[in-house]
């Protein structure tokens, strides 16, 4: 009686650790997910090229480059589908979520539009517009 | 006789009752209007995070796209990714309308009668328009 006693104690014991373990993880892993920002979460297999080395203020992380790349070609796609801006060749670099656009157009009013939409992308912290207004003549 | 007696007094309950749900009393109110704007408030957020998802999502497949280095693939990720977050912009501007209605048409619950009535007609006119505007957004 007392054998029996001591192998369902032993049993619960077992069965409650893996059950406690099970949900300490589960909660760690909960929290973690969330604290996480959506971009930090993307898994490594999209960003190519990632290394582990940290990111210094002079110098982009892989992952940071990455996005840089997807916020340009964004920024590309909003300028080109845009009535007032696809009529240009305007070049568009990103570093750190900051946009820079370059080129000429021809008016005030597509110089401006293009700060606009460069803006409205997400993923964008600001925008730097050099374009050069040319009038054509 | 006594069954006369229970109807009256049955009548003036229920007409009692009645006139109590025309307007509601101001603690109601208020007790309506805190739950409205949390129901609201989370409502906003749930929103929030699907488009935050879908977001992830769309710039993923840019990102895909670049990795694997096909131009013509980046540009048309890079249009679906700026149209789903526009359609995301614009769910977030018609979750904050319906949080806002519901609000709006639990403070009217103060009221009676026909200014109850406009009261109501007002909160959906301004749902209407913020979807609309939501609508042209996108």
């Amino acid at each position: 009686m007392t054998r029996i006693f001591i192998k369902a104690l032993l049993a619960a014991a077992v069965l409650g650790t893996s059950v406690l373990t099970g949900c300490a993880g589960s909660e760690s892993k909960k929290e973690t997910t969330a604290s996480q920002p959506a971009a930090a979460r993307k898994p490594a297999a999209s960003q190519p090229g990632t290394t582990s080395q940290p990111a210094t203020t002079d110098q982009q992380s892989a992952g940071e480059s990455v996005d840089d790349a997807v916020v340009t070609a964004k920024v590309k796609a909003k300028l080109v589908d845009d009535d007032v801006t696809k009529a240009y060749q305007i070049q568009v670099e990103t570093f750190q979520g900051t946009v820079q656009l370059s080129g000429s157009v021809d008016s005030e009013e597509a110089r401006s539009r293009a700060t606009e939409l460069a803006k409205d992308v997400g993923g964008v912290k600001d925008v730097k517009n050099s374009l050069q207004v040319r009038k054509p003549g | 006789m006594r069954f006369n007696a229970i109807c009256a007094v049955a009548a003036a309950v229920l007409l009692l009752t009645g006139c109590n749900k025309k307007a509601e009393t101001q603690a109601e109110v208020q007790r309506d209007v805190t739950k409205a704007a949390a129901e609201g408030q989370r409502d906003v957020a749930d929103a929030r995070a699907d488009v935050q998802e879908a977001n992830a999502d769309a710039d993923k497949q840019v990102a895909d796209a670049i990795a694997d280095r096909d131009e013509k693939d980046v540009a048309r990720e890079a249009r679906d990714a700026n149209e789903t977050a526009d359609k995301g912009k614009s769910k977030i501007m018609i979750a904050q309308a319906e949080a806002d209605h519901k609000v709006a048409i639990e403070k009217c619950e103060a009221l009676t009668g026909p200014a109850q009535k406009e009261c109501k007609d007002n909160a959906d006119q301004e749902l209407d328009q913020a979807k609309e505007t939501a609508k042209v957004n996108r």
